[in-house]
């Protein structure tokens, strides 16, 4: 096998569901090589999981070529095995049997198989259990099943799909070690615990930066709606890793940032309440969480550097740029480069009791061209209501439809708050608020 | 997917809830016991029972006769909520009832009601001569059977299953029983009322027909309806009435689902406690229709329009928050419970009263069945033809849920995991599955007889005809069931078709495929009695029938042999009932725990 063909390949991939059409993977490009370890990481929703089942030929893209070995793929890829974030372990089989799944296929005599499910089940720890059954396993060890069966192939490339997203903290971070240990190449001992299970190359999905970085030796960096590759980075850091070493942290630094300019990209293309009319996308976020981070900024003195608030909240980085945008959207927030500032709007909102408050953002929300638009299409509709699907299809006709589905489900939320709309959910029909009423 | 989930749901609560033996042969007594009180009444009617009932086979009359069908459907529809309201209520509230109240569910469940079917009719006639009143009751009561079991058993889960947040809440609102109810319990557990009530009122049909269509060679039990209708038009060989007829029982059918039941379950997703994903909310025609209907447009613009001007006011005036969110509260004392002697005393009564009933009843029925001899003499039939009915009848089952199986199950697994035949097929095979096959018997066994097939093999078919469905019906709910990741860790893992469906689809299809088999085998059971002996035609003679349980009642009615009728009955029931112990309940007990996929 030639070494510098890869063992998956996407070429100008693009991924849309349902109808009418939602785009949720646009145009990708990407390669997983021989030997590498590469980190996909991405915010929810970014469709990086859709990404890795497309790379494994468990679905086909709408668009686009996939390779596998330099060859097209037409099934399911020959040499990949999977390790799954809800760990997708056989109830009614033992741990043995459930291992034993893996194997399947392969014609191997009953002696190898055996003694290779032995030494997978060995290498995971979780020799003593074997005649368990899932159901008497903590979520550890039930990965530790998973990541075995996933071994026990001998895969030419392992997929781990968020693997440690549904343990706790500490088994996460126990895991993560010991799946290091896995793939790091040492030279050529033929005694790693690499070499151990014949793996040659992984590719994880994540949405934690430092996972990433811990692991991963390049970095594709997603962004989200619909999903793109942001940028590729190779990761530096070296060997043995260590969260707390200063290159690790600037690596993490880095992929902070690279995260963030690709976010401040899409930014540029719309201003707020632009003349010409143009309809301002909306994050997929809920007011009391744009509130919520104005508090924390204002309780840091006002000013808070981007960083320290993600360590603060503890929230997913992607998620808390969403909550930044929207509260600059609302002139709540305003940023100067990597620091967040609580505007004197964002102030005053604060410190106002609950119907001034509502008021206030009422105020806020009609700034943007958006909130105009559906609120006139909402009074056009007359006392029968608005309907929110065609709402939406006609929001659609004036922003790309993913956009469209989210900025509207944003918006019913943020004046359902402001009780600038009044939204049934039962009928979902759409009418004017309190406040509303008295804005038009 | 109604049935499906609704039978998976039932699976833990039911094996965790059975009592030891002692429960079942009190229960079983209690049973046996009203079927010798329905003996008491049924011997009374004289063998030469006879009635005509005309049946006016022209179109002009059909409406009126699909009307007295829907009529009795509705009928014993009520019958069974109110059962379902009292019983479910009591039962999720008390815990000493519940003890015997929930197993007397599951054995209710299990027997084959049709069975009863001549007893009950018997005794009904008896005891209210000379009118249609005892036939019209005996059969709104037997559709009852079929249906308020189901519904109140979904009814006790659903209030057991609610939040207990929520009765957290009642208390310390100071909620009273009757608030609690109104407000918390019909509420929460509204939604699982229709799904249960969507089931048992599609099975309601094919025991309607059925009754209605009943008659032996020497008595006619036939009761004016749709079943009747198309039953005397097939015995009177005009085909294209029975094309007519079969058109208005589907139409009544789909028409009951769809403009009754589609439009309540889309109202009663306010109800809904927790929201799941993925899962696209029911949507109704009927519901779409009437939103956009001139006349509610109207009424709604009005209410509207009142809306807006009270905002407008409200906005002049500020009414504070606190004025809008008046509470009243009222206090309840508590109830009087009585003293403890005296409810014991009254307790130790009620046990005694019932233990007298029961050994009454018992008497009653061992006096019934005394005169059958163990071995037939003559033209009379014996117990062992009791048991060598039994044993035939079973096999037929065995045979029926074999062949069932081997199609349904691989034809519902490849529907179910299509999402797109799942959404076109499966409304279909809910009407196939309630629609009445019993209506049919007569054009399958005439058809089939006229080219020479011998009636021992037609029987099974029929059998087959009425119960494979609930086996399709769930194994596709099972299948769709079957989490994507398993789905695709088979794919990742290449493993081959007899290897995936071993390992992977057929036991996390289990629990889905135990439900679908027992209520296969209820319906197989269920058919015996119009399955192994069936009037082809007007005359005397025009009968066909095999050895089985179910022609042995049939027999022993049309006969008026009340031993072997007590006799027959008490054995199907007594043997169902054990069957159900030793192999369902196993099952369930495997489907709780080695094939539970919610760990």
């Amino acid at each position: 096998m030639n070494s510098t063909i890869p063992i998956c390949e996407v070429r100008g991939v693009s991924m849309s569901f349902g109808t009418p059409p939602m785009e949720v993977l646009d145009g990708i490009d990407l390669d997983v090589r021989p030997g590498e370890t590469l980190a996909i990481l991405g915010p929810s929703g970014c469709g990086k999981s859709t990404l890795l089942r497309i790379l494994c030929g468990l679905i086909r893209p709408t668009w686009g070529e996939v390779l596998a070995n330099g060859e097209p793929l037409k099934e399911v890829h020959e040499g990949v095995s999977i390790v799954f974030q809800n760990f997708a372990l056989l109830p009614w089989l033992s741990v043995r049997d459930n291992v034993a799944v893996g194997i399947n296929g392969l014609g191997l005599s009953d002696d190898q198989a055996d003694r290779r499910i032995e030494e997978c089940i060995e290498l995971v720890g979780l020799d003593g259990f074997e005649r368990a059954f899932p159901k008497e396993l903590s979520g550890g060890m039930k990965q530790r099943v998973g990541i075995a069966r996933a071994l026990v192939r001998q895969p030419q490339l392992l997929c781990m799909d968020e693997p440690f997203s549904a343990l706790d903290v500490f088994t996460a971070e126990t895991l993560r070690s010991e799946v290091y240990r896995l793939c790091r190449a040492e030279d050529s001992d033929v005694d790693t615990p690499r070499a151990v299970a014949g793996l040659h190359s992984m590719l994880m999905i994540t949405h934690i930066i430092e996972e990433a970085v811990f692991l991963a030796d390049r970095i594709i960096v997603m962004s989200a709606r619909p999903g793109e590759v942001e940028c590729v980075i190779d990761n530096t850091v070296p060997h043995p890793r260590e969260y707390h070493d200063p290159a690790f942290e600037a690596m993490v630094r880095r992929l902070h940032a690279a995260i963030v300019a690709g976010e401040e990209l899409e930014e540029t293309d719309q201003s707020v309440g632009a003349a010409d009319g143009r309809l301002e996308f909306l994050p997929d976020v809920t007011m009391s969480e744009i509130i919520g981070v104005v508090e924390v900024v204002h309780d840091h003195g006002d000013a808070m550097d981007l960083f320290d608030l993600d360590e603060e909240t503890e929230e997913e980085l992607g998620r808390l740029l969403s909550l930044v945008k929207a509260g600059e959207m609302l002139d709540l927030i305003d940023t100067r480069g990597n620091t967040v500032l609580v505007t004197d709007t964002g102030r005053c909102l604060l410190g106002e009791d609950a119907s001034d408050r509502r008021a206030l953002l009422a105020k806020q929300l009609r700034r943007l061209n958006v909130t105009h638009w559906v609120l006139r299409a909402v009074e056009q509709s007359g006392v029968d209501g608005c309907d929110r699907d065609d709402l939406e299809s006609s929001l659609a006709k004036r922003q790309p439809a993913v956009r469209a589905a989210a900025t509207l489900r944003a918006l019913i939320e943020w004046a359902r708050y402001a009780e600038l709309l009044d939204y049934s959910a039962s009928d979902e029909l759409l009418r004017l608020g309190e406040a509303g009423v008295s804005a038009l | 997917m109604a049935v499906g989930l609704v039978g998976a749901g039932n699976l833990g609560r039911l094996s965790r809830r059975t009592p030891g033996v002692g429960g079942d042969v009190v229960l079983v007594g209690l049973l046996l016991a009203i079927l010798g009180v329905l003996m008491l009444y049924g011997r009374q009617v004289s063998g030469v029972y006879a009635r005509e009932v005309p049946i006016d086979l022209s179109i002009g009359a059909l409406p009126a006769y699909a009307a007295l069908s829907l009529a009795r459907c509705l009928a014993a529809f009520l019958l069974s909520l109110i059962f379902t309201l009292t019983w479910g209520s009591i039962a999720a509230h008390n815990r000493r009832a519940e003890r015997v109240m929930i197993p007397a569910l599951d054995i209710l469940q299990t027997i084959p009601v049709l069975s009863f079917l001549p007893p009950v009719t018997l005794a009904l006639i008896t005891l209210i001569p000379g009118s249609e009143i005892g036939l019209e009751l005996a059969a709104i009561l037997m559709i009852f059977t079929g249906q308020a079991w189901n519904m109140a058993f979904g009814f006790y889960q659903a209030i057991r299953s609610l939040p207990p947040s929520l009765y957290e809440v009642a208390r310390v609102n100071r909620f009273g029983m009757l608030r609690t109810f109104f407000r918390i319990e019909l509420p929460g557990s509204t939604l699982a009322l229709i799904y249960n009530s969507m089931m048992s009122f599609a099975g309601g049909w094919f025991f309607l027909t059925t009754i209605e269509m009943f008659t032996l060679a020497s008595k006619d039990f036939r009761l004016p309806g749709i079943g009747s209708w198309i039953a005397t038009a097939q015995q009177s060989h005009q085909w294209g009435l029975v094309g007519i007829g079969s058109l208005v029982l589907i139409v009544l059918i789909v028409g009951t689902d769809q403009l009754m039941f589609r439009p309540l379950l889309v109202w009663a997703q306010r109800f809904k406690i927790e929201e799941q994903e993925g899962q696209t909310p029911p949507r109704s025609w009927v519901v779409s229709l009437w939103r956009a209907s001139p006349l509610v447009r109207v009424l709604r613009r009005r209410r509207e329009l009142r809306r807006r001007a009270k905002l407008a006011r409200e906005a002049a005036t500020t009414a504070s928050i606190v004025e809008r969110m008046k509470v009243t509260r009222r206090d309840r004392s508590t109830p009087w419970r009585g003293g403890r002697s005296v409810r014991s005393t009254v307790r130790l009564v009620l046990v005694l009263v019932v233990l007298a009933l029961i050994g009454w009843g018992l008497y009653l029925l061992i006096q019934t069945v005394r005169p059958l001899p163990l071995v037939a003499e003559g033209g009379s039939r014996g117990w062992l033809d009791v048991g060598w009915g039994l044993t035939s009848s079973f096999g037929r089952v065995l045979v029926v849920l074999l062949i069932g199986s081997l199609w349904a199950i691989p034809v519902g697994l490849f529907i179910g995991r299509s999402e797109r035949l799942r959404a076109w097929l499966g409304p279909l095979v809910q009407v196939v599955a309630s629609y009445p096959a019993p209506a049919y018997f007569v054009i399958i066994t005439v058809g089939l007889g006229s080219i020479g097939t011998p009636f021992w093999f037609i029987a099974p078919l029929l059998m087959l005809m009425g119960s494979q469905w609930y086996i399709l019906f769930n194994a596709m709910g099972g299948a769709s069931s079957i989490p994507s990741d398993l789905t695709e860790m088979s794919q990742t893992y290449r493993l081959g078709w007899w290897a995936r469906l071993r390992r992977v689809d057929l036991p996390a299809m289990f629990p889905f495929l135990v439900t679908g088999w027992v209520t296969a085998a209820g319906g197989a059971w269920n058919t015996t009695i119009v399955a192994e002996y069936v009037q082809t035609g007007v005359g005397q003679g025009d009968v066909r029938m095999t050895a089985g349980i179910g022609s042995l009642i049939a027999l022993a009615t049309d006969q008026g042999d009340y031993a072997l009728l007590a006799a027959s009955t008490m054995a199907l029931a007594v043997f169902v009932i054990i069957f159900n112990r030793l192999v369902w309940h196993r099952l369930y007990d495997l489907s709780a725990t080695r094939f539970n996929l919610q760990t």
